[in-house]
């Protein structure tokens, strides 16, 4: 059977009590075994695509000018049978940075590891175009927000911060 | 009929010179090329849901029987197994094998930019490191070069020129040219090989 990420977006507004606004946005049927769930800052639009018979294209834009793309990509790994990146070695991880960094004239990276648990890897360009992934594997998949300005400007540590912000705010919902 | 008689001669004659591998379908062979050096599952079917047959070496060879352009998984055979990879863990050229950890050499100053460039001329898809990735295009062969278009698995290119890192590279869609690292390109066939089957002239 083909396996494919058919996107289905519903929008709802979350009142946060003395915050912004936030939106969540539902990305269903990644999987058969859960969906994804991503509160997103109020505003920003969604644009979502199926590029091929395995990876989700998500673009959030957000509004206003000066922001840089965020864009999440979503595709099952051969490679990553059912794991989290918390499964993989010191070694595995050190792998995933080279094949992530692989086009980066001077990469670094930053593993880190969020409240709920979920652990997650940025990878920085320090040279040249500026642009930077976080990335993370749950069951299996490969989760990447790429990061960058139109024009691949530096980017700043709060534009960082928010493509960090947006992989951790998706939540796994296990199907029923 | 004693005028056609040299003419079938002539025609016997040159098709008992040509190799008999030629005239037999000619086999298609490529490499299991993992970015992690892990091996490669060979499934039942073109599903990661299918049973695993068989786990394919890093560096090991196999034969393609079906392979199309842009498609994410590929049927093959391996040691008497028969099933299907994906397509963006195979290499046309047979991968360097798992680096002995230790020191990394120090990089070396480039000189310019485009030393080394020799005609290539083939048709080649683009393979990301990663599988949610994406391969950058630039305006030269260098990672400080910089970027102007982004590139998916599976998406066809062609192949002008290249040296030992980078590939000069055009895009029929939009009729750019470009550079593009070597490694992210598998090559397919020569150019004229369009959609379909890898190995078919148009």
């Amino acid at each position: 059977m083909k396996r494919y990420a058919a996107m289905i977006l519903t929008v709802c507004l979350l009142l946060a009590s003395g915050a912004a606004c936030a939106e969540t946005v539902k990305l269903l049927e990644i999987s058969p075994a859960f969906d994804l769930e991503a509160e997103l800052p109020e505003g920003v639009t969604v644009e979502q695509e199926i590029l091929n018979e395995q990876m989700t294209r998500i673009q959030v834009v957000f509004p206003g000018a000066g922001h840089p793309d965020y864009t999440l990509l979503i595709s099952p790994s051969e490679l990553y049978d059912d794991q989290m990146m918390a499964d993989l070695t010191e070694e595995e991880i050190e792998v995933l940075f080279t094949e992530v960094a692989q086009e980066m004239q001077s990469p670094s990276y930053e593993v880190m590891t969020v409240e709920d648990g979920l652990m997650m890897m940025v990878v920085n360009e320090e040279a040249g175009s500026d642009y930077a992934y976080v990335i993370t594997i749950y069951g299996g998949y490969f989760i990447q927000v790429y990061v960058a300005h139109e024009d691949y400007a530096t980017l700043t540590q709060e534009e960082v911060a928010e493509a960090i912000n947006l992989l951790d705010s998706i939540r796994v919902i296990p199907s029923a | 009929m004693r005028k056609l008689f040299p003419f079938l001669a002539m025609m016997v004659l040159l098709v008992s010179m040509v190799p008999a591998h030629v005239l037999a379908e000619t086999p298609m062979y490529y490499y299991v090329k993992t970015g992690d050096y892990n091996p490669l599952n060979l499934r039942e079917s073109p599903s990661t849901d299918a049973a695993i047959l068989v786990k394919i070496p890093y560096g090991a060879r196999v034969e393609l029987l079906d392979f199309y352009a842009g498609s994410t998984w590929a049927n093959c055979t391996y040691k008497g197994y028969y099933g299907y990879v994906m397509t963006r863990y195979l290499s046309y050229d047979k991968p360097y094998p798992k680096p002995d950890p230790g020191p990394k050499p120090a990089p070396q100053p480039s000189g310019s930019l485009f030393v080394g460039f020799q005609p290539a001329y083939y048709s080649a898809i683009v393979r990301p490191s990663t599988p949610a990735g994406f391969v950058h295009m630039r305006w030269a062969p260098s990672k400080d070069q910089p970027i102007f278009q982004d590139y998916y698995a599976g998406q066809p290119l062609q192949v002008f020129y290249a040296n030992n890192t980078w590939c000069q590279v055009y895009d029929p869609n939009t009729h750019v040219f470009g550079y593009m690292m070597k490694e992210f390109l598998t090559y397919v066939g020569p150019i004229g090989f369009g959609e379909g089957m890898v190995g078919d002239a148009q």
